[in-house]
């Protein structure tokens, strides 16, 4: 029941924004613009699931690198994948191994040097922003081969494989998080350090692999990135990070640790994108646009906010 | 009473500011005197104040809201619409004392609307400066859409003329917020915001105002914004929306390095002073040392890493020296 | 108590001292002037991390090579930012004060860097603006003309709906320099033909991804409504995913000159397109002005152009595009007067770019002699 609440006001946010969307926008409902939509939640969703683990693990935790992570195997990765379905898969593993490697690093500064997430997180983000124009020497991947380009063919409408292949990654990290003894251990490290040890959890070793897991996910949803937009460009997932803390906040996570579900973020991500196509519909001056969005933000956290008040 | 040497020893070694100061003069003198045709004289470090005036305002008002557990990142959204408030105002003629006096009430009520929201509406700060920055970007857009326009002469003038005979104007526009931090830090309040940023349930108990501690926190972080916006806005002598926007994970990094925990009530607004001119050498340095344009990022990145990794080893160790108080990290 | 506060205020005066030995200092000798036979060039770039940039510095890297060489160039350096106007100005003051003869100045905030020209002044150090043009006095700018950029590409677009239909356009980010430069021009052009309706006009940000969505709404608000496409540059293959993505054909929009954009037209059969190229090679041509006046050279009479941040002010050299690539290449159409472009056809382009990445923008300019030719 509890889980349901943490639903509630941002299924009802997504409702009330699609509603909205309709009215001001005429085809905002057509298949295409919902699959587009569902799309860029995907995208958005996977870098969720970063997110989402790394605030869960507790101690302030945040991951501010997965933008730049993302933006790292975006603009080297496309480099494996030239036209069959092994070379991809390939491409992504590699890419997911790049992310949890940029995670392990995090997690040394985070568990072994006690440095507080934000500013780890926020340092390698800078670090991996340097390394990856060292790599490329500011050219990025030069072509995104078609079956990588695929990602965004349909499958049955409005769904794609992008938007199939998140939610599927997301559904398996929800069961991950309250089936396993891992996202059990995850959850008690967050929500009270000092009990998880006493049960005989290394809360250093489940704090540590939380943000390889982020760093995982992030260098996936980079590929994916590249497979969506059809070309590369070097900061591709910058704007990523902060609106992937915008997403898990919307969908009910406690920034403070301990609480959290992976399908509620992906609906907090669901808000967002559909918050950020209606007001690129709209024909106003970009400043206006971007107080319409903040305060619509203040508001959405806000109800959410009270509403997990009123429940507790 | 006679107190040992090692007495002193210790105090220094726990001063929360110490590491950042160590790295900047570390820096001041690799700059100084490794590097062969740099000539550190007065004009330089003038003009090195003026180009870092803005991001060292802001990491003292930062400073004072991570004091109290928070953060901000809304100051240099900003930063830039105090700047194009202030180019817009005195282009329609107002006269510049009373837009640069309207400007910082601006500041003052847009740090006061981040206190509000934190604190009663509850909601985290991270996010609600992440809201609040969006608002403060698209308000600056909408004042002045396009860099551009002129401030009035006697701005420029006295920025760039000489207060006593040799010291920079710039350094007003410094040293007003840290006294009145200082005489802050002093009082009663003072103390009670610290405790307020050790364990705020307790400071609660206690009787403690914690609202009020915080809003003096995030409105003093809005006039440091605004004083830091008014010495850049003198500096470059006109507007552009977009002024201030790269400099609020600089000024954050800053105050880390100087020394302030994240968790709160532990650190100083020296320290991220210092810190933020240990980023303007740093910049100077990777200039310097020629290295290749593509790799420059990348050094600076791990410098900083560096950097980091000490002060915050540094400010463990002395902390747990005091004793008591809350640490960080698991 | 009172030991522990001398103590700190002993320390505290100090650090002070120390940074007032900077003060008290007289002011030392002018840095001795490298001689004739090479130059200290440096530039910085306002904007980092992207193709264009690179490709900007590729360019400006080997044109240095090549001066050093006739020994006109003793040493160069290249830094950038990505668009952090403080860091610029750190960056720039230590350039000047390391000696330099010139520098190339791209701007962060067209605006914020009156700070680095004065000190460039006060050191002797010739600026030259580049790309983002900013009118300072004292001061050259090298720019491309921008504005005749966005004029070719909607009078072609005009020409091509014989001035009428319905179009959608996709700027670039508000509050952009480049970008509050184009839209008046193109507002200017479409006015000429009123019979042409702009459904919608949004930003695109100059981002591919953030095209593709907003095409995407535009496609799913206007479908078969829409006759054409208007947009900026590096932009074009987020439309064109865009397009694949409804299961829709383009059949009129302006392009892109990146190669990637370019193959991906020559296999839409069917569409039509006009790509017109900002150069990333402007840079070289900066630097080929640099050196000229560097040698003492003047500018002939009538050179010089009027400043497009501020046209009161005459001290700029603007460059046409290089090219304009369109199906048929038509040196004599509409949209070509009085230009100095070529115009070439998309299989040309597609020449000119064999050897290079897809990521790889079609690049030209004015060659050094026609420089040089432009003064005394």
């Amino acid at each position: 029941m509890d889980r349901l609440a943490m639903f509630l006001p941002s299924v009802g946010a997504s409702i009330v924004l699609i509603v909205i969307g309709q009215l001001i926008v005429p085809g905002f409902m057509s298949i295409n613009n919902i699959s587009s939509i569902l799309m860029t939640t995907g995208l958005l969703g996977i870098m969720t699931i970063a997110q989402n683990t790394a605030i869960m693990s507790g101690n302030n935790g945040i991951d501010l690198s997965v933008g730049s992570v993302a933006s790292l195997t975006a603009v080297v990765c496309p480099l494996l994948v030239s036209d069959t379905v092994g070379e991809l898969l390939f491409a992504f593993l590699v890419a997911m191994l790049i992310g949890v490697a940029i995670g392990l690093m995090n997690s040394v500064g985070i568990q072994a040097f006690r440095i507080p997430p934000l500013i780890m997180t926020l340092i390698m983000g800078s670090v991996v922003d340097g390394a990856k124009l060292f790599v490329t020497k500011g050219s990025p991947a030069t072509r995104i081969s078609p079956i990588l380009q695929s990602v965004s063919d349909p499958v049955i409408q409005p769904f794609r494989i992008l938007t199939i292949f998140a939610v599927i990654m997301v559904v398996l990290a929800e069961l991950m998080l309250h089936r396993s003894r891992f996202g059990r251990a995850l959850l008690l490290t967050g929500d009270n350090p000092g009990a998880a040890a006493i049960c005989g959890i290394n809360t250093k070793l489940v704090g540590g692999a939380a943000y390889a897991i982020s760093g995982g996910f992030a260098g996936i949803m980079g590929l994916f990135l590249a497979g969506y937009a059809g070309a590369t460009t070097m900061s591709m997932g910058s704007s990523y990070t902060l609106l992937s803390v915008a997403a898990v906040a919307i969908g009910g996570t406690d920034l403070a640790g301990g609480k959290g579900s992976y399908v509620s973020c992906l609906v907090g991500a669901l808000v967002l994108t559909v918050l950020t196509t209606i007001l690129q519909a709209l024909n106003v001056q970009e400043g206006v646009r971007l107080i319409v969005k903040g305060l619509i933000l203040i508001l959405i956290m806000v109800v959410n906010i009270y509403s997990h008040r009123r429940k507790s | 009473m006679r107190r040992p040497l090692s007495y002193y020893l210790r105090k220094l070694l726990k001063w929360s500011a110490l590491p950042a100061f160590l790295l900047m003069a570390a820096s001041f003198l690799i700059v100084k005197y490794l590097i062969t045709g740099t000539n550190i004289n007065a004009s330089y470090i003038t003009s090195f104040l003026n180009t870092n005036t803005a991001v060292i305002c802001m990491s003292i008002g930062v400073t004072a809201v991570i004091l109290t557990g928070g953060i901000d990142i809304s100051l240099g959204a900003l930063v830039s619409l105090c700047n194009v408030v202030a180019v817009q105002l005195m282009m329609h003629g107002v006269h510049y004392l009373p837009a640069l006096i309207i400007v910082l009430l601006m500041a003052v009520a847009a740090g006061a609307v981040n206190g509000a929201v934190v604190s009663y509406l509850h909601v985290p700060p991270l996010l609600t400066t992440f809201a609040t920055q969006t608002v403060f970007a698209g308000l600056a857009l909408t004042v002045m859409r396009v860099p551009g326009g002129r401030i009035a002469g006697e701005c420029t003038s006295f920025y760039y003329g000489k207060l006593f005979g040799f010291l920079p104007p710039t350094i007003l526009f410094i040293l007003v917020p840290v006294v009145i931090w200082k005489i802050y830090r002093r009082s009663p309040e003072g103390t009670r915001l610290y405790a307020v940023g050790c364990d705020e349930g307790k400071a609660f108990l206690s009787g403690i105002n914690v609202e009020r501690c915080r809003m003096f926190a995030y409105c003093f972080a809005g006039f440091c914004a605004g004083m830091g916006a008014i010495a850049y806005t003198f500096y470059v002598s006109a507007g552009d929306p977009d002024l201030g926007n790269s400099l609020d994970m600089r000024a954050i990094s800053a105050a880390v390095i100087g020394g302030v925990s994240l968790s709160g009530g532990y650190g100083d607004v020296a320290g991220g002073i210092f810190g933020c001119l240990f980023f303007g050498m740093l910049t100077n340095m990777i200039v310097s040392f020629k290295v290749n344009v593509f790799t420059q990022n990348l050094l600076e990145a791990l410098i900083l890493l560096a950097g980091v990794l000490m002060a915050i080893a540094v400010r463990n160790r002395s902390m747990s020296l005091k004793g008591g108080l809350k640490r960080e990290g698991q | 108590m009172k030991r522990v506060k001398l103590l700190s205020l002993v320390l505290a005066v100090i650090a002070v001292m120390s940074l007032c030995t900077g003060f008290t200092a007289a002011r030392d000798a002018e840095d001795t002037r490298v001689p004739e036979g090479g130059f200290k060039i440096a530039c910085s770039t306002g904007m980092g991390g992207n193709t264009w940039v690179a490709q900007y510095n590729e360019d400006f890297t080997q044109h240095c090579e090549e001066y050093k060489e006739m020994g006109l160039v003793s040493d160069y350096q290249i830094v950038n930012t990505n668009a952090d106007l403080t860091e610029q100005i750190n960056q720039c003051t230590a350039l000047i004060n390391s000696g330099i003869d010139c520098l190339i100045l791209w701007p962060a905030s067209t605006s914020g860097v009156q700070p680095i020209i004065e000190l460039a002044k006060a050191n002797d150090v010739l600026v030259i603006i580049n790309n983002d043009p900013a009118a300072f006095e004292g001061t050259y700018c090298v720019c491309g003309n921008t504005t005749k950029f966005s004029e070719i590409l909607t009078r072609w677009l005009a020409t091509e709906l014989d001035g009428k239909g319905n179009i959608v356009r996709i700027e670039g980010m508000a509050g952009n320099n480049s970008n509050e430069l184009r839209v008046p021009v193109e507002d200017e052009v479409l006015a000429e033909y009123p019979d042409i309706v702009t459904l919608a006009s949004g930003n695109g940000n100059y981002s591919q991804t953030v095209a593709q969505e907003v095409m995407t709404t535009y496609l799913s608000t206007y479908g078969d409504k829409i006759d054409g496409v208007l947009a900026q540059d590096v932009m074009g293959d987020g439309i064109l995913k865009a397009y694949k993505n409804a299961g829709v054909t383009p059949t009129l929009m302006t392009g892109d000159y990146l190669k990637s954009y370019l193959k991906a037209w020559k296999e839409t059969p069917g569409l039509r397109s006009c790509s017109v190229t900002y150069d990333a090679y402007i840079g070289c041509t900066a630097l080929d002005v640099a050196i000229n006046l560097l040698q003492g050279k003047t500018f002939k009479d009538e050179v010089l152009q009027a400043n497009p941040a501020d046209p009161s002010l005459i001290n700029s050299i603007v460059v046409d595009p290089a090219y304009v690539v369109t199906l048929e290449g038509d040196q004599d159409a509409p949209w070509m007067e009085g230009l100095t472009s070529k115009a070439i056809t998309l299989d040309e382009a597609l020449e000119l770019l064999e050897d290079k990445d897809d990521t790889a923008a079609l690049d030209g300019g004015l060659s050094t002699e026609e420089v040089n030719a432009l003064f005394e």
